[in-house]
C-alpha cells in the first residue's frame, strides 16, 4: 500500500514538472531554412529568450542560447580554441574580463559586414576597442549609472529625500564623507552611507579616464591614488559597512535599514534593487553622485574570426544592437538601453514613472542626463583581470586595518602586478 | 593482449604527460603560434616569481597545521568508535565521514557563510560571549585559520576511516593480554594501538602532504567570487594550484602555467622521498 502511494506520488510529481517545463517560454525554431546563431551568454532567462524569439520572428534566423558564465568566457573561448572545438557565433565579454577577451585576437573586424561604428553611441566606442588589435570588436549595451538611496533614510538622517537637494548637498566626495560622520552620530552608529567600499569604489573607478596601466608601464599614481585617498577616508570615518561588494549580504542589505546609497545602473533598478527589495515601495530615490555619472558594466557582443554562422551573427548583431526595432525589444523584453545612437533624439523613447521610486522617472534620467554626460572613459587593458585583483586585496587591506597608508598600498599593488607578470614596469 | 590497454595508457597518460612538458619550454597563450622560451619558465617559477615561494610556503603552513589535526583526530575518533561506541559504531561513522564526501562548492558556501564578518554564526557566537567580530576571510592569519579548519573538518573523516581499517587488523588478543598485565586503556593505546598502526600512519602522512600539495578547492572556492582577490587577503591562502590555475587559466600562459605544474612535480617528489626515507628509517628502528 505503502508502495502505492509513494508511486502513486512520484507520478504526480513528474507529471507537475512536465507540464511546468512545457508551459516555459522557448526559443522559436526558425524558418527552418538552417539559418541560425549560436550566442554563448549568460542570460538564458525568459526575458532573453522574448528578445532573441523577436528576432527569429523577423528574421527567420534560429536562435541558440548557450550558458556561460561571464568569469568562465575567456577560458572556455581559449580552450574551445585550443582543442579546435566549435566557436560561438556571438560571444558575449563581460567589462571585467573585456580588456583581456578584446585583446585576443580572435574577432571579427564587423566593417566587413556593413556594420559601422557612425551610428553607436560615442562613449561606447573606446570601450569596445581591443587594447592590442585596435579593432572594434561589437557593439554593447550603454551600462551607465547614478547613485540609488533609501527616502527614509536620507529623509531621518540627512534632512531630506529631495534628489535636487542632495545633489547640492554632495558636491564632491568630502562633502559625501562629511556627512556620513553626521548621520553615523545622529544613528547611534547604526546607519552606513554605504554598503561596501568597492561600491564607493565602483563609482570613484568610473568617474577616472587614466589608465591604470599606461601600455605595460604601471599608472597607479595618477589613477588608483585618488580613488584609494577616498576610499581610505572614507573607511576612517567609518562610514561605509563591512560588507563585500557583491556579495549575498550585500544583496541581503538593500532589504535592510543600514546602509543608505547604493550605485545604480539603469539595469540595477530591475534586477538588482526591486529584486533584493521587492517590498519598499515609494521607498527608494534616484541621483547623480558627487563626481557626476559613471559607466558601470557592460557587455560586449563580438564575433569571432572562427565562427561558422558570420553573416547571421552580423544580422543578430545589426538588428538587436544597432536599429530601432531591436531598441524596441530590447527595451521591452529586457529593460536594456541600445547602443543604437539615433534612438536617444527622442526623448520619450526611455521614459516610466516608476512608483517604487516615488514616482521619478529613472529610466528617463538615466537616458537624458546619465548618458550624455558619460565623457572620456578609462579604455579597457589587457591588464584589467589583474588590476581588479590587486585592487579588491586593496580594499581587503583597507577593510581590515583603516589605518593603513595609501602609499603602502600603492607599493603593494605595484608589486603585485609585477610580480604577476614581468612585462609590467614601473 | 595488452595491447588496447598499452594504447590507451599512452594516448590518455603517457602523451598528456609528454605534451605537457614540451609545453613548458614554450612561450603560448593557447591562441598565437608557440615560440621556444627554453628554460625561460623554470627561471621565472624559481627566481622572478614572489608568488612560486609565496604559495609554496602557504602550502606548507596549512599543511603544517591540518595534517597533524586531522590524522590526531582520525585516530581519536576510531578508537573512541572501536571501544566505547560499539553498537552505535555504524551511525557515527557514517556522520563522520559524511564531511568527505560532500561536494567542495557546498562546504565552500557552508564556511563563507558561517565566517561572514557581519551575518556568520561564528561572530554571533563571538559576540554572545563578549568577544569582539574576527574579520576571518579579510585578514591573513583568520583566513588561514578558516581554511584548515575546513580541511580538517572535510578530511578527518577519511583519517577515521582508515585507522578503522587498520585496528581492524590489530588481534583482540594483545589487548587481552596487555589488561591482565594490568595496562589502562592509554597504555594499551601508546604501547600497542600507535606502534601496530605505524604502516597506516606512513600512508595518511605521505597522502596528506601529497593532498596538501594539490590543496585547490576548499581556498578557491571561499574566495571564489569576482570580488575577492586570487588566494584570499594578503594571498595568504594561495596554493600552489591556485597559481598554476591562475597562470594557465586566466593569464593563458599555458606555457609558464606548465613550467609551474612540472616544477610542484619536482618539488613534490623530493619532499615525498624525503618523508619516505625517514619514516621508513623510523619503521627500521
Amino acid at each position: 500500500m505503502n508502495k502505492k502511494w509513494i508511486a502513486a506520488i512520484m507520478t504526480a510529481a513528474i507529471a507537475t514538472t512536465s507540464m511546468t517545463a512545457s508551459a516555459d517560454l522557448e526559443l522559436l525554431e526558425g524558418d527552418g531554412s538552417g539559418r541560425e546563431v549560436t550566442i554563448w551568454c549568460w542570460d538564458t532567462s525568459e526575458n532573453g529568450i522574448k528578445m532573441n524569439n523577436a528576432f527569429t520572428e523577423a528574421t527567420g534566423i534560429k536562435v541558440n542560447l548557450v550558458a556561460v558564465e561571464a568569469k568562465d568566457m575567456a577560458q572556455k573561448l581559449q580552450t574551445t580554441l585550443a582543442s579546435g572545438g566549435e566557436m560561438p557565433d556571438i560571444a558575449w565579454c563581460e567589462a571585467t574580463y573585456r580588456g583581456k577577451l578584446l585583446s585576443l585576437d580572435i574577432w571579427e573586424d564587423l566593417t566587413q559586414y556593413g556594420i559601422s561604428t557612425d551610428e553607436v553611441v560615442d562613449y561606447l566606442i573606446p570601450l569596445e576597442t581591443s587594447p592590442t588589435t585596435g579593432l572594434w570588436v561589437g557593439p554593447e549595451c550603454p551600462s551607465v549609472a547614478g547613485m540609488a538611496y533609501k527616502r527614509e533614510l536620507a529623509k531621518e538622517y540627512l534632512g531630506t529625500d529631495d534628489r535636487a537637494e542632495l545633489e547640492a548637498m554632495f558636491t564632491d566626495w568630502d562633502a559625501f564623507i562629511e556627512a556620513g560622520k553626521t548621520v553615523r552620530e545622529k544613528s547611534n552608529g547604526e546607519v552606513y552611507m554605504m554598503s561596501s567600499l568597492g561600491a564607493m569604489g565602483i563609482i570613484l573607478k568610473g568617474q577616472g579616464s587614466e589608465p591604470f596601466i599606461d601600455g605595460d608601464k604601471l599608472n597607479l599614481d595618477a589613477s588608483m591614488r585618488p580613488i584609494l585617498e577616498k576610499l581610505v577616508q572614507a573607511k576612517q570615518a567609518d562610514i561605509i559597512d563591512m560588507i563585500d561588494y557583491g556579495s549575498a549580504e550585500e544583496g541581503a542589505s538593500y532589504a535592510q535599514n543600514n546602509d543608505i546609497f547604493y550605485p545604480c545602473a539603469n539595469w540595477s533598478v530591475k534586477f538588482t534593487i526591486k529584486m533584493n527589495d521587492p517590498d519598499r515601495e515609494a521607498g527608494w530615490g534616484f541621483m547623480l553622485p558627487p563626481g557626476g555619472p559613471f559607466p558601470m558594466g557592460g557587455t560586449v557582443h563580438g564575433v569571432p574570426k572562427d565562427a561558422k554562422h558570420k553573416e547571421e551573427a552580423a544580422e543578430y548583431i545589426r538588428f538587436i544592437d544597432l536599429s530601432q526595432d531591436g531598441a524596441v525589444i530590447q527595451r521591452d523584453a529586457k529593460g536594456n538601453f541600445t547602443s543604437y545612437k539615433p534612438t536617444y533624439d527622442d526623448p520619450e523613447f526611455y521614459t516610466m514613472e516608476d512608483p517604487y521610486f516615488g514616482g521619478q522617472d529613472v529610466q528617463q534620467i538615466i537616458a537624458q542626463e546619465v548618458l550624455p554626460n558619460i565623457g572620456t572613459v578609462r579604455a579597457p587593458s589587457k591588464y584589467d583581470q589583474d588590476i581588479e585583483d590587486v585592487y579588491n586585496l586593496a580594499l581587503k587591506t583597507i577593510n581590515a586595518n583603516p589605518d593603513v597608508t595609501v602609499d603602502e598600498l600603492i607599493a603593494t599593488m605595484e608589486s603585485e602586478l609585477m610580480g604577476k607578470d614581468p612585462a609590467i614596469t614601473k | 593482449m595488452i595491447l588496447p590497454f598499452f594504447l590507451v595508457y599512452v594516448a590518455f597518460s603517457i602523451y598528456p604527460i609528454v605534451y605537457s612538458l614540451v609545453i613548458s619550454f614554450l612561450n603560448w597563450d593557447g591562441i598565437s603560434t608557440p615560440s621556444f622560451a627554453g628554460l625561460t619558465n623554470y627561471i621565472r617559477a624559481f627566481t622572478k616569481d614572489p608568488f612560486f615561494y609565496k604559495s609554496l610556503t602557504n602550502s606548507m603552513i596549512l599543511m603544517a597545521f591540518s595534517i597533524p589535526i586531522q590524522i590526531a583526530l582520525g585516530l581519536l575518533m576510531a578508537c573512541v568508535l572501536k571501544d566505547f561506541l560499539k553498537k552505535t559504531r555504524n551511525g557515527f561513522q557514517l556522520i563522520n565521514f559524511l564531511p568527505y564526501v560532500t561536494t567542495p562548492v557546498a562546504i565552500g558556501l557552508i564556511f563563507q557563510q558561517m565566517f561572514n564578518w557581519k551575518s556568520g554564526i561564528v561572530n554571533a557566537g563571538l559576540g554572545l560571549i563578549g568577544l569582539d567580530s574576527v574579520y576571518w576571510l579579510g585578514e591573513t592569519w583568520p583566513a588561514r585559520v578558516v581554511v584548515i579548519l575546513t580541511i580538517i573538518w572535510k578530511n578527518y573523516g577519511y583519517m577515521m576511516i582508515m585507522f578503522l581499517s587498520g585496528l581492524s587488523s590489530i588481534s583482540p588478543k594483545l589487548y587481552d593480554a596487555a589488561k591482565i598485565d594490568g595496562a589502562n586503556w592509554v597504555q594499551s593505546f601508546f604501547k600497542i594501538t600507535i606502534p601496530l598502526l605505524r604502516p597506516i600512519f606512513n600512508f595518511v602522512i605521505v597522502t596528506c602532504v601529497i593532498n596538501g600539495f594539490r590543496l585547490f578547492d576548499e581556498p578557491q572556492l571561499l574566495f571564489q567570487s569576482d570580488t575577492q582577490p586570487i588566494g584570499g587577503p594578503n594571498r595568504s591562502v594561495l596554493t600552489m594550484i591556485m597559481r598554476f590555475y591562475e597562470v594557465s587559466f586566466r593569464d593563458f600562459q599555458f606555457g609558464y602555467g606548465t613550467a609551474l605544474a612540472f616544477s610542484l612535480f619536482i618539488i613534490m617528489g623530493i619532499i615525498t622521498m624525503i618523508l619516505y626515507a625517514v619514516l621508513n628509517a623510523k619503521g627500521d628502528d
